[in-house]
């Protein structure tokens, strides 16, 4: 059943993956010059407004099975663990999209460039917080880790996303 | 340290239990996690898990020199491990997870995580002056769990080594019980759901199992006989 269940995740998060190929070809393509060019005045989407994924349902489950998972094998819990860091890491990148887009080309290079910087700070940080190196506890460490600081980020893009202006700027 | 056969499969056969979830373990066990170089994804494998970055060049080269059922098909990844990125090579793993089934790659796991986790568990036993099995299975599983001793926590209690004078009992109980206070209560929640491994322990400390003769020893719900 467990096994089925690792499957199903497995799948679930092969397709965001896919999702945030889709989404990263469109912010490609949002900010090459071409496109810029060739956009209708005014035009200032990225994403049809009605596509609306959701992956807080996969992330409650996860985070569920984590919270049960008392009783699972260190590597269950390596990959659980895993796999919930995947769901929050692919609903920043929808939240970096979504706010990219409420942005001018000023503000974007601006949030391309703090997002950069914040990746890699998040890699450093999350590797520092491995005392267990070497060991099976070691990726469950690195990925919890991963997570709280993506959570953060969730709330401090989310919140900027919110600001009146932003919001201003994507009923126009 | 001198254990015997018994003894000394009692304490892989424990580990792999809160590795795996099963006695025997998972060998052909894939995933692939973020904590390669620079945070790079890279595929772990195996009963134990050894990395594309670490040391899954030398367990696939082990299993080809041994002339395994895969040898062949995986030969050609010999050059490409640590150097080329194989996370997103399917054809890679599916014959790692195909390999896990072979008895020779399963001779071989054995030799290899003998050699990476439990040789220098044991060894690090002597040096410290350890004699007793159930020293050797704490020792053992905290090698595999963590990579070592952590010092950090062998400085949170006051027992001493017997090398220096200490009781080997009282410090594999105050080693045992600090390590269930740090996961227990660790900042990141998940993490505390890892203290079955020193409860377990602390199971066998309690009914006095030192020379783990008392059977089955109880491992994460799991029956543990040797």
């Amino acid at each position: 059943m467990k096994y089925v269940i690792i499957e199903t995740l497995e799948g679930a998060v092969k397709r965001l993956f896919l999702f945030m190929a889709i989404g990263g070809f469109f912010l490609i393509l949002l900010s090459s010059p071409t496109f810029a060019r060739d956009r209708s005045p005014g035009f200032n989407t990225v994403v049809p407004e009605s596509w609306t994924p959701s992956l807080d349902q996969l992330k409650e489950t996860l985070e569920a099975s984590s919270r049960t998972e008392s009783q699972a094998s260190q590597q269950a819990m390596n990959l659980t663990s895993q796999n919930l860091a995947d769901v929050c890491d692919a609903q920043l990148f929808i939240l970096y999209v979504k706010l990219m887009q409420t942005l001018d080309e000023r503000g974007r290079i601006k949030l391309f460039e703090e997002q950069k910087r914040w990746l890699d700070k998040r890699a450093e940080s999350a590797s520092a917080s491995v005392t267990s190196k070497g060991g099976s506890l070691a990726p469950l460490e690195y990925s919890a880790e991963f997570s709280k600081i993506t959570e953060e980020r969730l709330v401090e893009l989310q919140k900027r996303l919110q600001s009146p202006r932003n919001i201003q700027q994507l009923k126009k | 340290m001198n254990l015997t056969d018994q003894q000394k499969r009692i304490c892989e056969q424990v580990v792999n239990v809160f590795e795996t979830g099963s006695v025997e373990g998972n060998y052909g066990a894939i995933a692939i996690f973020p904590d390669g170089p620079h945070g790079a994804r890279q595929v772990t494998y195996g009963r134990s898990q050894t990395t594309e970055y670490g040391n899954l060049e030398e367990l696939v080269q082990m299993y080809v020199d041994k002339h395994g059922q895969f040898s062949e098909e995986l030969r050609p990844y010999l050059k490409q491990i640590g150097i080329t990125p194989l996370v997103h090579d399917k054809e890679f793993q599916h014959l790692l997870k195909k390999a896990g089934e072979d008895g020779i790659m399963r001779q071989v796991q054995d030799a290899f995580f003998d050699k990476r986790y439990f040789k220098p568990a044991i060894d690090w036993a002597d040096q410290n002056g350890f004699t007793l099995p159930l020293s050797a299975l704490v020792i053992y599983d905290s090698f595999v769990h963590s990579g070592k001793i952590l010092d950090f926590l062998r400085k949170r209690f006051p027992e001493s080594t017997p090398k220096v004078g200490g009781n080997e009992k009282i410090w594999i109980q105050q080693y045992v019980d600090t390590r269930m206070n740090w996961l227990a209560h660790h900042d990141n929640e998940v993490l505390r759901g890892t203290i079955y491994r020193t409860q377990c322990f602390s199971r066998e400390i309690v009914r006095n199992n030192w020379d783990l003769s008392q059977l089955p020893v109880k491992a994460h719900g799991v029956d543990v006989n040797g």
